[in-house]
This record gives C-alpha cells, structure tokens and sequence, in this order.
C-alpha cells in the first residue's frame, strides 16, 4: 500500500524539480577547467544562444575525465587541449572529427624568489633541468589532464623523470588545475599552467611566471563531435551546428574578442 | 592576505546585494536538498519504524547496513551514481546525469540512511517506552506506529534536519552526477568549491558563510518550534 | 461486540532463569464478579497480571483463555488495565483521556466524556498541562480515569490505591465501585484488606507464583480457608 503510494508520488516529487532532461537543441559539452575558470563559455555561450536558440551545457573537468565521459557517451561535443589523446579518440571510433578551435600557451610560474634561479631566456628543457637540479618543489597535476599530459611530455623532451622524486619535490596533487595552483602557492613550489587559468587565478600570492614563449609550450584546444553511431543518444544535429559556429566566423570572431584584464586570452585558429 | 575579514565583507555584499546569480544558485541548492529529504524521509522513517518495530528475518543485518550506509562518502555515491546514470550505464536510457534530478537523486542515496538510522533510534526508544500500554490499549501495531510517529515527531524532525544538513553541506557527489552546469545544476558547494579552484578565496568562503547562514536558520526555526513545544512540557 | 468473559487460566507456569515465577494449574473468573487478588510483595500477583493481558511472551498467552480467545488487541479493547506504574504518553493530561476515547468517540461527544471523567477524576484544572510531570497520585488517578473511559467489560487494576491519600483514595474507590455498579467485572490487586473487603465479593491469596486460598471474600476474612490465608489475614509472615 505505501509502495503504492511511493510509486505515485515520487515520479511528481522528481518531475517537479525543475525541467526534466536536456530537450532538444540542448548541447551537452564535455570541457576543461581551464577554458571555464578563464570565463569564456560565459563570454561565448550566451552569443551562441541568441544567434541559434540552442542551449549549451558545459561539464568542466580534467581532459582525461572529459574524454572518459565522452566515451560513456555523457557528451555531445568535447572540448579539450590533449591533440593526441584527441585523435586516439576519433580514431577509436567514440569521435566524428575533431577541429583545432584555438590555442594559447602554457607558462611555467614559481615563487618570485626563484630558488631554483630560472631565467626567463632560458628553453624549457633548461628551465626543466634547473629545476630538476635544484630539487625545487614542483606541483603536477598528477589527473591525466591536458596540462598534465603536456607536462608529461615537456620532461620527457629534457629528458628527465621526475617521478622518481614522486612524495619528495615532486608532488603529484591528482587535483584540477585550481587546486594544484593553491599548492603551489602555499607550498613555494613551481608548476605548469595555461595562461588563461593563471591570468584569472585570484591567489597568486607571490608567484609569478617564470618561464614561457618556447614554442614547445604551445597549447592547442580542439573541438570533436561524439560519434552517434557509437553513441546513439547524443544530439548530434545540435553538437554540429554548435561547432560549426564555434569553428566559423562568429565563433572565431567571439572568441578572439574575449578579454581579460585587457589581455587576449585565446586565439582562434579553426581551419576556414 | 586572503583575511576572513575579507570573506565577511564578501559574504555581506553577496547577501546585500541579492545577486540574481546567487539567488540563483541558493534556490537550487534549496530546492534540491529539499526535496532531497523529501523523498529520502518517505522512504527512510517507515524504515527506521520497521527496523524498530518489526520483527522479521535479517532485521539486525538490515540495521547494521543502514547504520553504515549513515557514512556512505558522498563521492562513492556520486560514482555509482555516475556510472547508473551515465548514457552508457544501466539508468542511461532515462537521460538524468548532469540534470537536478540526478543529484536529487544522489542525494537521496546519502540522506535516506541518515533519516532511517536516526528515526530508528527514536523509534526504539520510544517503543520500549510506550510498547507496553499502547498493547494494553489494545490497539493494532498499525495504530501503534500511528502514536509512535506522533509523539516522536520532534526527534524525527531532528533527523529530518540531519538529513538536510548533510544534503546542503555535500560536494563530492553533487558534483560527480549535476556537472556544475551554469545556470542548471550549479549549487552552493559546487560554487564554492569552483571559487576556490579559481583561487577567488574571499568569494568562496563568503559563499560559505552564506550557506552557514541558511543552515543557522533552518536550525534556528525548528529550535524554536521544539522549545515551545518543550515548554509545554509535552515531551 | 464478542464477549470477553470470562477469564480462564489453565496451566500457566512462568519461569526465568531456570526459577519458578508462576504456576497457576487452573482459575477462573466469572463474568460480574469482583476479585480481590493480594499477597505479599514478590508474590507474582503483578506478573500474573501481566499474564493475563498478554504482555509475557514465550507462548504464556496459549494458557490464557478470554472466552475462548487469546490476549489480543480485540480483548485488550475491552478491558480498562492500570498497570502498577502507570504509563502517562509524553501528551497533556486532556491528550491522554482522549487518546483512550478517540476508539470509541470524537468530536464533542469525546470532548464531553473527557471533560466529565476529568472531573471525576479530580483533574479538570489540569487538563492542560502534561501528564509527565503529575505527581504519583494524580497519574494514578488519571489512570484509572484512563481505564474507566470507555466503560470496559472487565478492570485489571493493580494497587490503584497505593499511593493515594484518604482522599484521593476515595475518589479512585468510588470510581470502581461505580463501573462495578454497572456491570464490569473486576480483578483488583491490592495490599489493602480493607478495601478489598469493601469492593470485593471474591479474594485470592498468592504467595510464591501460587494461588495458595481463594475463596468468597467474607469466608476468607472470616473464616480462613487454610493456616496460610488465617496467617495473612492477621497479619504474619508467610512460610
Ligand atoms: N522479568 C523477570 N525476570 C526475573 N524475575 C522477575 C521478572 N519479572 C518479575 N520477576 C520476579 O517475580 C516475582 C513476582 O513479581 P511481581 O511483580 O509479580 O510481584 P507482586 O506480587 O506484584 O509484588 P508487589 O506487591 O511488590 O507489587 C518477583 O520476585 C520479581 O522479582
Ligand atoms: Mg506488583
């Protein structure tokens, strides 16, 4: 009798709680911290909406988390900065096909006291070493992020494993990008960020970029529309029309327009 | 540096200010723990009745289950959550990860076990007090319950509040199954917990301060209604 | 409405750990009858009480026949039982008579009767406050007024007397002898001979979980069934 009642009752009690699931022309976006915290979707997102009617809804994790979620088709669209994991992704059959949308740069920032002294000429690989010699604290990301991957690489290109400093001065966090930079902050150590995140970061405390401009440190994002052959629940009709304007003129165009602090901080650089 | 005296005026502008954003945001968490409680108490206090009252095989396992799942850690529950709700997961079909219900829902999960284990203990107590009299009365168990649930309503509604509390307070799976969607599934400790990432420390502990304030007075409200009912001298 | 009366007991024996508490081979009670049951403290006389309205568990209730039927909610609705230390539920006075009038009553018929058992109860200026925090006396005579309420077929009262002054005590016996008046059979547990003599056309003596005389009250007073009751009657310790 009161399972009964239950079975009445509870499907009002959820329908009640706002709208139900996405209605159509609803884009689900699986994306990265760095590209929400830097506040461009609210820059973006409204334009999009006026110009089409379609919603976006955007889910900011790690890279590595977006494209699992991507895989468990959670997404209609991916939006990330991981180019090989990117093209794993397609390639696998998860993805339709992936577009560059726009890239900036990552920067190394540490303590202005620089103890271990690297100089803003110097390559990443030198600055890598530097820092590797003076057994500086150094934060990673630790979470099979984009800037994880990245930073992954980066060592790997001055070939040095600092992993086996892992709990030393090497200090794997496996937390976002935000997280890591408060550890970084407090614990006077070095780590790897995007410009944008570090440019709207509120705690810089007293850190500051130390390194940045080698080409290595170049940061593509790019865009993927989530297979619906693989995936036949997504809204792949709204997932194209969404990158098609992001990749298009108008996307570009707002893209380019974001600023903060009078500071651009991404470039669009979509094929035409 | 990042002082509290900051966070103070923080949190003052905030609520001052009636920022639509906010309101925004503190309506969803409220709405969503509520309802939350709602349904995890149509569930949970006929539970912790049955687990005190009742009498039927594998009683005591059940009460050892619903007093552990009382600590449940909220990002467990956001992960099986998850992994039901997701489009690839059993519940895909329904279309519910990173919508409200989806985290009405988790919440549901880690509230339930708190409402039952604690209106269990109500229950049993009070039973062993009144078991007796209610039988010389000679009434059915149904109307027994019926008195049970009455004169235990203060200790229940204390539960209830538990359950709230815990719902409000909790991140780890809110996070996991409503995505921090802008605008959509973004409550009070996603907010904060995205302030914080973005290192707006001030924002994120005003935002605190402001969901401290909420609990304060959801507590203050019901203390207020057991008081005059304590004066009364009815419990 | 099935009769409850009368009362049978047949074989009923209780123990606890391993110790005899309660061995009652055979006993009746008869419908309109009023029975005194006494004996000294730790006698059983409570327990066989809570025998009789079911609330021992362990297959007790088999041995207890109530006009054929088991102690249940059906034969507790017709019996009004105070229970040597009265239950109060956490409610005011008022709440308490009404929560045992609402089976039969409501609305002003259950406001009235309330209202005039509380006055024979001596209570009509408490009515509001909380029947926790009456004294002994008053919980008892709430009780009673309690059990009286809804006019039950047969009283199980235990001591409602004892911690009662003159006054009350009257009040509380008049009760009794009022519902008796009208019908209801009676099974009062007492350590007042007196009152026992006054209320009581039937007495029983129990002594160690047994029913050692049981007898018309004036053949038990006046003359003794055996040595046993003779020596409790005057007042003596019983072997
Ligand atoms: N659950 C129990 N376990 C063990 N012993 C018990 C239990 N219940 C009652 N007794 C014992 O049974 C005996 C009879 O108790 P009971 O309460 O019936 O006495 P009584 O005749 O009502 O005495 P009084 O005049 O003091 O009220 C006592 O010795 C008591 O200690
Ligand atoms: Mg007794």
């Amino acid at each position: 009798m009161y399972c009964e009642f239950l079975r009445r009752v509870l499907p009002i009690a959820l329908a009640s709680c706002v709208s139900a699931a996405a209605q159509a022309g609803t884009v689900l976006l699986q994306s990265t911290t760095s590209t929400q915290n830097s506040g461009l979707y609210d820059a973006l997102l409204p334009q999009y909406t006026a110009a089409t009617g379609d919603r976006v809804r955007v889910v900011a994790v790690g890279t590595g988390q977006a494209i699992r979620n991507a895989r468990n088709c959670d997404a209609d669209v991916l939006l990330v900065h991981a180019k090989a994991a990117e093209e794993a992704f397609v390639e696998s059959g998860f993805g339709r096909s992936r577009s560059d949308v726009m890239y900036n740069d990552f920067v190394l920032i540490g303590p202005v006291a620089n103890p271990a002294g690297i100089g803003s000429d110097m390559s990443v690989s030198e600055g890598l070493r530097a820092l590797y010699d003076a057994r500086a604290p150094f934060a990673s990301r630790g979470d099979d992020s984009g800037t994880h991957k990245k930073e992954i690489a980066l060592w790997l290109g001055a070939s040095l494993a600092p992993e086996q400093h892992s709990g030393d001065w090497y200090l794997e966090t496996g937390t976002g990008m935000g997280a890591t930079l408060n550890i970084a902050v407090e614990s006077n150590a070095y780590t790897l960020t995007d410009r944008a995140t570090w440019i709207q970061f509120g705690n810089k405390q007293d850190h500051e970029i130390v390194l940045e401009g080698d080409e290595s440190l170049f940061n593509q994002y790019g865009v993927i529309d989530v297979d619906p052959t693989h995936c036949p629940n997504v809204d792949h009709a709204s997932a194209t029309r969404f990158i098609k304007w992001l990749t298009g003129e108008p996307g570009q165009a707002a893209i380019a327009a974001y600023r903060v602090d009078n500071q651009q901080l991404f470039f669009p650089n979509a094929a035409p | 540096m990042h002082s509290f005296s900051e966070a103070f005026a923080e949190a003052a502008s905030l609520l001052l200010s009636f920022d639509p954003a906010l309101l925004e945001i503190v309506s969803l968490s409220l709405r969503v723990s509520l309802l939350a409680v709602l349904i995890a108490a149509l569930i949970g206090l006929p539970l912790g009745a049955l687990l005190a009252i009742g009498r039927f095989p594998g009683r005591n396992l059940l009460t050892i289950v619903v007093n552990t799942a009382m600590g449940l850690p909220p990002v467990v529950v956001g992960l099986v959550a998850y992994l039901l709700l997701s489009r690839a997961g059993a519940l895909g079909p329904l279309e519910l990860l990173y919508t409200p219900t989806a985290m009405v829902i988790a919440q549901t999960v880690l509230v339930m076990p708190i409402i039952a284990g604690l209106s269990r203990q109500s229950f049993v107590e009070l039973h062993s007090e009144y078991r007796e009299q209610l039988q010389l009365f000679g009434l059915s168990t149904r109307a027994q319950l019926k008195v049970l649930i009455w004169d235990a309503r203060y200790a229940l509604v204390t539960a209830l509040l538990a359950g709230f509390g815990r719902a409000t307070a909790e991140v780890g799976a809110v996070l996991m199954v409503g995505g921090n969607i802008n605008h959509y599934t973004r409550v009070m400790t996603t907010t904060i917990a995205m302030e914080t990432s973005k290192g707006n420390l001030a924002v994120a502990l005003g935002l605190g301060m402001v969901l401290l304030l909420i609990a304060f007075a959801v507590n203050a409200l019901v203390h207020s209604v057991r008081v005059r009912a304590e004066r009364a001298a009815y419990v | 409405m099935s009769e409850v009366l009368p009362l049978s007991v047949r074989s009923l024996t209780v123990q606890r750990g391993g110790k005899p508490l309660l061995n009652v081979p055979d006993w009746q009670l008869q419908r309109g009858e009023s029975v005194a049951l006494i004996g000294p403290n730790g006698a059983g006389k409570s327990l066989l009480l809570r025998a009789l309205t079911g609330l021992l568990d362990n297959g007790v209730e088999q041995a207890v026949s109530w006009a054929g039927q088991t102690p249940g909610p059906a034969v507790m609705s017709r019996c009004g039982v105070v229970m040597q230390q009265p239950l109060m539920l956490r409610r005011s006075v008022e709440a308490n008579l009404y929560f045992a009038l609402e089976r039969a009553l409501a609305g002003d018929a259950l406001k009235a009767q309330a209202a005039q058992a509380l006055h024979a109860a001596e209570l009509a200026d408490k009515a509001a406050q909380s029947a926790r925090v009456l004294s002994g006396g008053e919980r008892m005579r709430l009780a009673v007024a309690r059990a009286l309420a809804l006019s039950p077929d047969c009283l199980l009262l235990d001591e409602p007397t004892a911690s009662l002054d003159h006054s009350s005590a009257r009040n509380v016996e008049a009760l009794v002898s009022g519902a008796c008046a009208s019908g209801a059979t009676l099974l009062l547990i007492t350590h007042d001979l007196a009152l026992a003599r006054r209320l009581c056309s039937r007495t029983v003596l129990m002594h160690r979980g047994e029913i050692i005389a049981d007898a018309a009250t004036d053949t038990f007073f006046d003359s003794p069934p055996n040595s046993q009751a003779e020596a409790f009657v005057r007042g003596e310790y019983l072997e």
